[in-house]
């Protein structure tokens, strides 16, 4: 899959999931791993730039004496998600239209 | 590998990056681990399945900003040459000074035109909605001349041609928005696709 597709995808993926309620980094990724492939080594870049755009906020809860880190999603992170489903609905638009175009050839 | 040396060895990988980027990657990693742990995995297990502490690093790397790309390698080229070497290198660049030179400098040339050209298309964009724009208000103005002097209809010409050039110069406004924006999107693909080449040759 294409580098930046896949990056939009993922970002949108991580934050559906924090919409769901708070989550930490192994925690998303065994989430995730059903629905889209993703690796630990993956999510952490992603984290961070959604650290960076505001989109969510990282807080430490004590765990087993350790720091584990959550992530919590914010407004800005909401509107994203928003944004991301109506750039798809266009997305699905022409996806129907290029599959219906291969259909109509097949049938030809 | 252990947790200690997978981590000891990914420090080292990317003791460039500033000092909280390090702390923090380490920090990730580390919980990542101890997660996987927790879930059943043995340590080696868990440190496996993260990928090569080398493949982390060269991700990392290519996220960083240019000039920390380029002090990176001048480092990297440091470590590995001895005195001699470096020398012989500085002795070389002085006596192939007159070959080198222009060849440098009509590369920076190329690179500084490729900017000037995207910031001229950029500026002749935005130049020409706004100028269409003023021509619509200069127009409206006229119009009242037209009127003034009883040339009724021509008034109204000025005035619908006005309006409609105003019109226009929005529409082109907000095309030159987007085109823009899509324009220093390009850029940035552009030079995120450069950094890339450069950390994949340092590790190839």
């Amino acid at each position: 899959m294409d580098i930046q597709l896949k990056r939009g995808l993922l970002e949108a993926c991580v934050l559906a999931e924090l919409d769901k309620g708070d989550s930490y980094g192994y925690q998303i990724v065994k989430d995730l791993s059903g629905v889209v492939e993703i690796s630990e080594s993956t999510l952490y870049p992603i984290l961070k730039r959604l650290e960076a755009s505001e989109c969510l906020r990282v807080f430490s809860v004590e765990h087993n004496g350790r720091l584990r880190r959550y992530y919590r999603i914010t407004e800005t992170g909401r509107k994203k998600i928003k944004e991301f489903l109506n750039e798809w609905e266009e997305v699905t638009n022409v996806y129907a239209f290029i599959s219906g175009i291969n259909k109509g050839g097949q049938q030809s | 590998m252990t947790k200690r040396e997978f981590l000891d060895k990914l420090r080292l990988e990317i003791r460039n990056l500033p000092y909280d980027e390090v702390e923090k990657t380490i920090t990730y990693y580390e919980e990542m681990i101890s997660d996987r742990m927790e879930d059943g995995a043995t340590e080696a297990e868990a440190v496996a399945s993260l990928g090569t502490s080398e493949s982390i690093a060269r991700d990392l790397q290519a996220n960083q900003p240019f000039s920390a790309i380029i002090k990176r390698k001048v480092n990297d080229y440091k470590s590995k040459r001895s005195p001699e070497s470096t020398a012989l290198i500085i002795v070389l660049l002085v006596v192939l000074f007159p070959f080198w030179f222009p060849v440098l400098m009509s590369a920076l040339g190329v690179i500084v035109s490729f900017f000037a050209a995207i910031g001229a298309i950029i500026i002749a964009l935005w130049a020409i909605s706004v100028s269409i724009g003023i021509g619509g208000i200069a127009l409206i103005i006229a119009s009242t001349f037209g009127f003034a002097s009883s040339y009724i209809p021509t008034g109204f010409f000025s005035i619908g041609i006005g309006i409609a050039l105003i019109g226009l110069a929005i529409i082109a406004i907000i095309g030159s928005f987007y085109a823009t924006k899509g324009i220093i999107k390009l850029l940035e693909l552009l030079i995120h696709a450069i950094k890339k080449l450069f950390v994949r040759r340092a590790h190839a």
